[in-house]
């Protein structure tokens, strides 16, 4: 299969988007390269905070009149982003994969999975009706006004450049609020075309509004007085000790989706076959860069026999495992997103070495083809005899590694993964119902998956976690981010 | 080559269906008589690879084992090689009758397969494989035709 044509040619210059105008900024700017090639594909600036400013007067002079806009016709303007976002899909699909590395299913299906909650948003006429309770006392009337509070920051990361902030800007705006989004600088070029289609869009000058840059930019928005609530996503030192922690110090609504160690437990009554076939999507898939991925595969019961010839099954299977540019169609493992990550993962793997886990197939010394540079790659790499104590047992790797563990009962594993200080996305693969229910039911885990690799919840369901993979108490998605983006205003009435 | 991944099969579904659409066209315009027919068959290919690449979009997501979904060999399913104007109208539809076969066997191996790939795929493949069966069937019998109407 050949490889698909790139979207990105030459080295594009990253502008940010304030007040419904594309702004060249007067930052100091960075490359961004293309992990898979090494090519770099635009210069992106890490802007000042004089260009931050700029973006929050510009979303909080819109606000006033974008609140007035009826929700039916905010609503319209998604519709028609929607619409544009179909029109764009192979385009924004392949400019993921260009800045990110993941393989092109991966991209359509993160662009699906962004438009998912631009459809959802759609539905605002109606999510977003409050509620009414007549003579709560004699002649007095009582009702429940969702209003928009203003202006709002999202803080999107790495490793979803397209769908992240799509948690939260549709419905954000759709509720009547302006959005600053501050994409993350290794990937800011999936941002820069929503942007494009959002002003295509018809959106007012200011409803939305794109600013580059680093941590700098960041902590603005920490402290920015108009800024009345932040979505982040990103690992948990960050989410935890500074973006929870400087909300609650400056009175902002917080969502802070952090990071994870997801436990796969296999009983031996699974169906084999489909449950290898997600497990490699779920440890390898995006190059194990998910917050959803699957990192620790707990085989449970005593049975050597099948330990044995699943772990063969599985190690076969990822050894086959096509890596490289993901453009390429028939690739089914993109790289690292850069080199600093890839010798990150490498340092993970000579610690499960070193502590004495036995490497089953070494993903270090993966063959990749042209066009691909070797500097962002690992393979696939599968441990066993990993124990909770290792550093690849309990830390999050963020990279395509399994480490296997063994458990004598379905409650000792569940035991295992409960030890976890993250709950984000644990899965059991069974066929026993009442296997499923006890671990739905026991397990401390946000997202729970029954035979489901990649426990992505639906844009009209909330994205939860749970202990150190979430910092908050309303999510991204559905209702709860229209809760979440709404105060609510009561008000009782009475006439004399 | 071995197809694995669901944008692969995709791809190669809808690289059949743009061929067969040619053949058809080329046939149209060598043979007035089975032009209409033709025409129609290549028309309805081109929807098929349109509906095909919808349902795609519409579904793909990481919830789905997508670059693990398909074990197809593309040697299998190699279209006849056929001269869509030589000889006569019988002959062409002889063709298009061997070019069929092909399409059932990939649609009926990809309709199985793509079982991982929610409903909406398979049954996409199956409504094609349908109608596809349909229309061998028709040829066919353009290829014998019933003593009433010889």
């Amino acid at each position: 299969m050949a490889v698909l044509p790139e979207p990105i040619t030459g080295v594009k210059k990253i502008e940010n988007y304030i007040g419904g105008e594309w702004v060249a900024s007067r930052g100091e700017v960075r490359e961004v390269v293309n992990p898979a090639t090494g090519k770099t594909i635009a210069t992106v600036p890490l802007s000042p905070k004089s260009e931050f400013d700029a973006a929050v007067e510009a979303a909080r002079g819109a606000f006033p009149e974008w609140r007035r806009t009826t929700p039916l016709a905010r609503a319209r303007m998604l519709f028609r982003l929607k619409d544009l976002c179909e029109g764009a899909f192979e385009d924004v699909s392949r400019i993921q994969t260009q800045e990110h590395g993941k393989t092109i299913d991966e991209s359509r299906g993160e662009t699906r999975r962004g438009i998912e909650n631009i459809e959802v948003a759609c539905g605002i006429p109606t999510l977003m009706q409050g509620q009414y309770s007549e003579d709560i006392a004699s002649g007095i009337d009582e009702w429940l006004i969702p209003t928009p509070l203003g202006v709002f920051g999202i803080i999107g990361p790495f490793n979803f450049p397209w769908m992240i902030p799509l948690w939260s800007a549709p419905y954000a705006v759709a509720t009547g609020n302006c959005v600053v989004i501050k994409p993350s600088s290794e990937v800011p070029l999936s941002q820069n075309r929503l942007a494009e289609l959002v002003e295509e869009a018809g959106f007012p000058p200011g409803v939305w509004n794109v600013v580059h840059g680093g941590r700098d930019v960041v902590g603005h928005m920490l402290d920015h007085p108009d800024i009345k609530g932040i979505t982040f996503v990103g690992s948990t030192s960050i989410g935890r000790d500074v973006i929870y922690k400087r909300c609650g110090e400056t009175g902002k609504r917080v969502i802070a989706q952090c990071g994870a160690k997801n436990f796969m437990l296999i009983m031996p009554d699974c169906d084999v076959d489909r449950t290898i076939a997600a497990m490699l999507t779920s440890f390898f898939g995006n190059a194990g860069q998910r917050c959803l991925a699957a990192s620790n595969c707990v085989v449970v019961g005593a049975d050597d026999r099948f330990y044995k010839e699943f772990v063969r099954r599985v190690v076969e299977a990822a050894r086959n495992v096509r890596v490289g540019y993901g453009l390429d169609e028939s690739v089914q493992m993109g790289p690292l997103r850069d080199r600093e990550k890839r010798d990150r993962v490498v340092r993970y793997i000579e610690s499960g070495i070193k502590d004495g886990a036995k490497l089953l197939l070494d993903g270090r010394s993966v063959k990749v083809e042209s066009p691909c540079r070797v500097d962002c790659f690992v393979g696939p790499t599968i441990f066993e005899n990993v124990t909770p104590e290792m550093a690849i047992g309990s830390e999050e790797i963020f990279g395509p590694v399994m480490s296997i563990m063994r458990a004598g009962s379905l409650d000792d594993a569940i035991a295992v993964a409960n030890a976890s200080r993250y709950g984000n996305g644990h899965s059991i693969f069974t066929s026993n119902g009442k296997s499923a229910r006890r671990f739905q039911y026991e397990i401390e885990s946000g997202n729970v998956g029954i035979n489901v690799g990649i426990v992505a919840p639906v844009a009209f369901f909330p994205f939860s976690g749970m202990k150190d993979s979430f910092f908050g108490d309303l999510h991204t998605q559905g209702r709860e981010a229209v809760r979440f983006f709404t105060e609510s205003k009561v008000v009782i009435q009475r006439w004399f | 080559m071995l197809i694995h991944t669901a944008s692969e099969g995709i791809s190669f579904a809808k690289g059949l269906e743009a061929a067969t659409a040619q053949l058809y066209e080329a046939m149209a315009e060598r043979f007035p008589e089975f032009r209409d027919r033709a025409l129609a068959h290549a028309a309805e290919n081109r929807r098929f690879a349109g509906t095909i690449q919808r349902v795609y979009q519409e579904v793909i997501t990481d919830a789905i084992e997508g670059c693990y979904c398909f074990q197809l060999e593309t040697e299998d399913f190699g279209l006849p090689v056929v001269d869509p104007v030589a000889g006569s109208v019988h002959d062409a539809v002889g063709q298009a009758v061997a070019v069929e076969n092909v399409m059932i066997d990939f649609y009926s191996k990809a309709q199985k397969q793509a079982d991982t790939l929610m409903a909406d795929i398979p049954r996409a493949f199956g409504t094609i494989l349908r109608k596809r069966n349909q229309r061998l069937e028709a040829l066919k019998a353009l290829l014998c035709p019933s003593p009433e109407r010889a």
